[in-house]
């Protein structure tokens, strides 16, 4: 599904190069739940960004589901963020303006799909989570855990292939995190789900099937999890 | 989509009051500002379009090519000898109107009397409520009414067949119809209309003060009868200086600046010039909604990054930001329906227009507002659709600290730009009152205070009566009666050329009594002013033909008639010894007792002319001016209004107050003042209020920094300099920036002033100094909540 090949990301500056990732070559298939673990500051949010194309690389090859990358253009880019990404923030990023049911509506808006499927498809995302009665409570009005399912429930409305994460649980307590996480490796054996998660727990991260570790902007590690 | 923008979009007016309500307090005022424009310049605009031929009207102006002066005074009958001469030419008319006192019954009204012909109702479209337009005015002495005063002076309705006396005119006139009002913006006023009994035949000795119109047949140019008239001028021998001009109807009232005017003309000027203020109001209002949802993208760049990765295209967000730009527009434009259904009568007044909302509302006006919401809409919601859509999601989702483009972005490009409007606007205000100020202080060379004039008035035989009981009253310092009409004639002028060289002369005349010097305390530098104690001051100079034998005589005794000049006229006449030189041009005639310092009889955009006073010693009409000593003058007014009564039953008085009359003469000028004063407001008002939203938004972008700066050690006056510092900057930048500019265009302004008040610094000074307090106080006043506040939550937040 995703094929990165020797991806470099530097800043220039005053003909020094610094440099946040170097020579990631990698390749996520299909189905699996992979989590990027890592120091601070050793480029884990910046390889997200990269592979969520929010950031471009400055040098190497990525491939998704087939397509180079590198030489899309932003139609195909947003044809992919409505069709086949699905983002979960740390800091969950709702639409304070928009009631629960409106973020949860909001990709499927840009989908285009049709009033009813919307709806129905809404119903079923609340129930599945268990929000039915907080759908038309804004943001501000539900705890940190509540709004990062709200979080996960937009992502997943749009019935994406992979969800990205960058630190997902790391505003919320240790009951909620769980909660979260559960709910993750739920949607990849269930739905067969590409999970990507960012995370500094090691805990979090044996709810995956795959843990990369980064350090200095290079892949140090790559492990399987046994179960 | 739309449906869940909108409502976004309402909840974002809702939860951010503060900046909705400066953004819309601001589109509100520069829609209303434009509103109201559109209204004025449509009820400018609208002049005699009522008549149904009205591009086929034309009045005839007779233009000097020495001077370029551009008369409508004519010789009577040219509009008919073009009837006959020029086959392109359909009616004529002749039309004059003037105020006149209207006598029913007991009461008197004052109205508006044209003296016209039939043909007058084929040409302008006046509809008849009663009579039959092919009849009226057959006879003499009869009159058609409009039902507006019929209604005022016949209560009862039966207007036709009553009589009416109108004060100077002989005559009893019956009313024989009754017309529709006449619409306000018609460049005459009508409420009564007779018929001129003046002959038809072209005469270039007989000028005649009624207007001449033509209609032309439908589809032909006035440049084929201006081709015509060549042929013309030497078949009638039209002196070679005098060429004929063809004014549109449509174009009389903002065009035409003859002295002669029926009712006061507007200028094109005006119209430009407040079309462009309140285009320049309306652009103010754009940058502070600009910048202040530019500013305000700091909390938005959160919505935007998601919706970015949620598959939202840059289109689909500029239209989402385009449409909550036109939302405000929408609100602020029907806010400003509200507001200025009420404010335009009221402005309509200040203007000296009348419309009402309601009387505007058609599809043309309909077209404009839309078109400008959608324009201004456009403007104010795109420079911000493309800023915010193109933010990077990476960069917004990890908390977006504002917008900035450069060290001098376009930001403060816009903030000048509108402290260039304001202090452009402030000095022109400044300027337009420091010559008001110059024209009411300036000496005009005769006192202003205490002295009543009255109207134009037929006192006859009576009027010595009148004086003399009038002059016994304890209050009354002196008397005079003068064709001194201030401030519009001084009552005659004569021009003649000097035999020897060619050179021509012009002088203005006045015919006054014996106390006209010492009533309106004129100067007198040498000789004499006129006196009783002299016997050829003596002497009824107007009534000397009949009493004589020979033209000699005649000559000899009008060699000794008394004459002031000003010095003005010395000067012109190049006279060394002034005094008791006799005089023999044309129409000044007479020996020279004395001169008196040149005074500004005429208003101060003209300079002092060359002036003969004469002596009339028994004249029985004109202007009385009357001097009291008393500190009640609305006592000594009602005192003199009793006695006029006693003497006078049949005429009306008309007493007014000497200043007041004077001021009336800029009233164009206060006009502009007082508008002026009005835009500067609502500019710095707008301004300000633009600046204390981008305060807001700056002051809370720096929070973290003025903690840290308080920690640190910054005292409060500190801090507020920092905050000022960077738009004090601008405000005097901008100040510099407009200088020349205002600068050329009130030197412009007051060159239509002979007597001017120098143009000094002042006013460019004063305008800094405002917008320099003004910005300080914004500023400050917003930023100190901040300032106050305890660092530690800032601290903490982060």
């Amino acid at each position: 599904m995703i094929e990165l090949k020797n991806i470099e990301k530097y800043y220039a500056n005053k003909g020094v190069k610094s440099y946040i990732l170097r020579h990631v070559t990698t390749s996520i298939k299909q189905g699996e739940f992979v989590s990027i673990m890592g120091p601070s500051g050793a480029g884990k949010s910046t390889l997200l960004n990269i592979l969520g194309m929010l950031e471009e690389a400055t040098y190497g090859e990525y491939h998704f589901m087939g397509e180079d990358v590198t030489a899309m253009n932003e139609r195909k880019r947003i044809e992919l963020y409505r069709n086949h990404i699905g983002f979960v923030f740390q800091a969950y990023h709702l639409i304070d303006e928009m009631t629960v049911a409106e973020n949860i509506e909001a990709p499927l808006l840009y989908k285009k799909i049709p009033g009813a499927e919307r709806k129905s498809r809404i119903a079923d995302v609340l129930d599945r989570f268990n929000m039915v009665a907080k759908k038309d409570l804004f943001p501000n009005q539900l705890s940190g855990g509540q709004q990062q399912l709200v979080g996960i429930a937009r992502a997943l409305v749009a019935q994406p292939s992979i969800i990205l994460a960058d630190e997902p649980t790391g505003n919320l307590q240790s009951a909620q995190s769980e909660q979260i996480m559960d709910l993750f490796r739920k949607l990849n054996q269930e739905e067969n789900i590409t999970i990507l998660q960012v995370t500094h727990s090691e805990k979090n991260a044996q709810f995956g099937n795959r843990i990369l570790t980064i350090e200095d902007g290079v892949i140090k590690e790559d492990v399987s999890v046994s179960k | 989509m739309f449906k869940l923008n909108l409502k976004i979009a309402l909840r974002n007016i809702w939860n951010h009051k503060l900046t909705t309500l400066i953004k819309l307090i601001g589109l509100i005022v520069g829609l209303s500002t434009v509103v109201l424009l559109v209204a004025y310049v449509m009820f400018e605009l609208s002049f005699d379009q009522h008549n149904v031929n009205v591009n086929e009207i034309y009045r005839l102006h007779s233009i000097n090519s020495k001077d370029q002066k551009e008369e409508i005074n004519l010789p009577s009958g040219l509009a008919e000898m073009l009837r006959d001469e020029v086959p392109e030419v359909n009616k004529t008319t002749m039309l004059h109107s003037h105020e006149v006192q209207v006598k029913v019954g007991e009461n008197f009204f004052k109205e508006h009397l044209a003296t016209t012909e039939n043909t007058f109702f084929d040409i302008f479209t006046v509809p008849l409520v009663i009579g039959d337009s092919k009849n009226l005015l057959k006879e003499a002495n009869t009159l058609i009414i409009s039902e507006g005063f019929a209604k005022t002076a016949f209560p009862k309705g039966n207007a036709v067949g009553q009589l009416i006396t109108l004060a100077n005119y002989p005559n009893a006139y019956q009313v024989v119809g009754v017309m529709k009002d006449l619409p306000k913006a018609s460049h005459f006023r009508a409420d009564l209309i007779t018929r001129t009994g003046l002959s038809k035949k072209l005469n270039w000795s007989g000028y005649s003060s009624i207007p001449q119109y033509i209609q032309l047949k439908k589809g032909v140019s006035p440049l084929v009868v201006e081709q015509r008239l060549k042929a013309l001028y030497g078949k009638y021998k039209f002196p070679k200086t005098v060429k004929i001009n063809l004014m549109p109807l449509s174009k009389i009232h903002l065009y035409s600046h003859t002295g002669s005017e029926m009712e006061a003309n507007s200028d094109i000027k005006y119209i430009y010039i407040f079309s462009v203020v309140a285009f320049f109001i309306l652009l103010i209002a754009i940058v502070n909604f600009i910048n202040l949802t530019i500013a305000a993208s700091i909390k938005r760049g959160k919505e935007i990054g998601v919706k970015k990765v949620m598959g939202a295209s840059p289109r689909q967000l500029r239209v989402q930001f385009l449409s909550e730009s036109y939302l405000y527009f929408i609100l602020a434009a029907l806010l400003a329906l509200i507001l200025t259904h009420d404010l335009i009568p009221y402005l309509g007044g200040k203007l000296g227009v009348e419309v009402s909302l309601s009387g505007m509302v058609n599809l043309k006006t309909a077209l404009i507002s839309l078109g400008i919401i959608v324009f201004a809409g456009f403007v104010a919601g795109l420079y911000p659709a493309i800023i915010l859509s193109r933010l990077m999601p990476v960069k917004t989702l990890k908390g977006y600290t504002g917008h900035t483009s450069g060290k001098f972005g376009f930001k403060n490009i816009l903030m000048i730009f509108q402290f260039c409007i304001s202090a452009f606007l402030i000095i022109c205000t400044l300027a337009i009152y420091t010559q008001l100020n110059f024209i009411r202080d300036k000496n005009l060379g005769f006192d202003k205070e205490q002295i009543l004039v009255s109207s134009f008035t037929m006192f006859g035989e009576n009027y010595a009566n009148f004086k003399e009981e009038l002059q016994r009253k304890a209050d009354i310092k002196s008397l005079s009666l003068s064709s001194f009409n201030i401030g519009k004639s001084f009552g005659g002028s004569s021009s003649w050329t000097n035999d020897n060289d060619t050179t021509e002369y012009k002088s203005d005349h006045v015919y006054a009594d014996l106390n006209f010097i010492n009533t309106l305390n004129i100067q007198v530098v040498k000789g004499r002013a006129f006196s009783d104690k002299f016997g050829a001051d003596m002497v009824d100079y107007d009534n000397v033909m009949g009493t004589v034998s020979s033209y000699e005589a005649y000559q000899k005794i009008i060699a000794q008639k008394p004459i002031l000049l000003n010095e003005a006229a010395v000067k012109a006449l190049n006279l060394t010894h002034p005094v008791d030189t006799v005089l023999n041009f044309g129409g000044l005639q007479g020996k020279v007792i004395g001169v008196v310092a040149d005074f500004n009889g005429m208003s101060l955009h003209h300079k002092v002319n060359p002036l003969a006073i004469n002596l009339s010693l028994n004249g029985m009409a004109g202007y009385l001016f009357v001097k009291t000593n008393s500190v009640n003058l609305s006592s000594t007014k009602a005192m003199i209004e009793e006695l006029w009564k006693k003497y006078f039953p049949t005429i009306p008085s008309e007493l007014t107050f000497l200043d007041t009359h004077l001021e009336q003469l800029y009233q164009s000028e206060m006009r502009l003042g007082s508008l002026f004063i009005t835009f500067a407001g609502i500019a710095i008002f707008l301004c300000c209020i633009g600046l204390f939203g981008m305060v807001f938004f700056e002051v809370q972008q720096r929070t973290k920094e003025i903690a840290v700066r308080k920690v640190l050690g910054a005292s409060i006056r500190d801090l507020l300099g920092l905050l000022n510092s960077s738009f004090i900057k601008l405000v005097i930048l901008a100040n510099l920036l407009i200088w020349p500019a205002s600068y050329y265009l009130i030197r412009e302004w007051l060159n239509g002033f002979y007597y001017r008040a120098d143009l000094s610094y002042i006013p460019f000074v004063g305008a800094l100094g405002i917008s320099l307090v003004l910005t300080l106080v914004t500023v400050s006043l917003q930023a100190i909540k901040t300032i106050r506040k305890s660092p530690v939550k800032a601290l903490k937040y982060e």
